[in-house]
């Protein structure tokens, strides 16, 4: 089934997922039948991913993080929220968010 | 969508203390951690490459025997190396391809246990038995490069039959 992704909705980090900066990089590990697999699951997100990731705290919706982020990316309205809602839809399908 | 995600890591791997970060978030939430090793210390048992899974402390019995990962207090270096022994609650680690033991780690230095080893495609049963406690034997002795050249000579269907019912 696929999950509609809407600006309104609000999304946070799962308590699935492990995710640290390392030495710059941010980097992803989602946790899988029990098992944190750095070997096969790794995954990085760049800076604008990473600033997105920063901003899902299950309080703000994503139109509100988009806002956020015109403040700090040179892009239109339109194309920020775009890329939040792909971005999150890449997250949710990998379970590395949830809904809140 | 651009690729604000990537799946794996371009350019570089991951460090020690990094991987050591991650493994300790991992088993913060009760996860196993499944990662790539470096080095022949540990060879027969675990070799260069071979993909090993950790789960959190505390492990089952005395741990005497278990191929643990840890961090050498001295150098801050990421080990997965045998406990070899016990003194006042404090283990001693060795590699098994190593001739000295490292030194005394505190018990809460000790992060998680090897309790799979993967290479190529087949995953490597990683015995827990008593077996272990002649694997200490052999390794506090340096005798397990030896035993590991004997192995070699040993005629494949008995081979296969030791492997089964004795050591791995």
């Amino acid at each position: 089934m696929k999950t509609k992704i809407d600006l309104k909705n609000k999304y946070l980090p799962s308590e699935d997922v492990v995710a640290r900066d390392v030495h710059g990089e941010f980097i992803i590990i989602p946790i899988t039948s029990g098992i944190a697999d750095s070997d096969d699951e790794i995954f990085s997100l760049n800076e604008f991913g990473r600033a997105i990731w920063e901003k899902l705290d299950g309080k703000r919706d994503l139109k509100g993080v988009a806002s956020i982020l015109s403040s700090r990316f040179v892009a239109t309205a339109g194309e920020i929220e775009n890329d939040v809602l792909g971005l999150v839809d890449e997250l949710l399908k990998r379970k590395m968010v949830v809904k809140a | 969508m651009a690729d604000y995600l990537t799946q794996g890591l371009e350019g570089f791997s991951l460090s020690g203390e990094a991987t050591v970060e991650l493994m300790q978030a991992a088993f913060r939430k009760g996860a196993c951690f499944r990662f790539q090793v470096k080095g022949y210390s540990m060879s027969p048992f675990i070799k260069d490459n071979d993909i090993i899974t950790l789960a959190p402390i505390p492990f089952p019995g005395s741990g005497l025997g278990k191929t643990v990962a840890c961090v050498l207090p001295a150098n801050n270096k990421l080990l997965v190396h045998r406990i070899v022994g016990r003194k006042n609650g404090h283990y001693l680690i060795k590699g098994d391809n190593v001739a000295k033991a490292d030194s005394l780690i505190p018990k809460e230095d000790i992060l998680g246990y090897v309790t799979s080893i993967e290479r190529g495609n087949k995953t490597i049963f990683f015995s827990l038995g008593l077996e272990r406690l002649v694997i200490v034997f052999l390794s506090k002795n340096n005798l397990l490069p030896l035993f590991s050249s004997l192995w070699r000579i040993i005629p494949g269907p008995l081979r296969g039959f030791l492997k089964c019912k004795v050591i791995l």
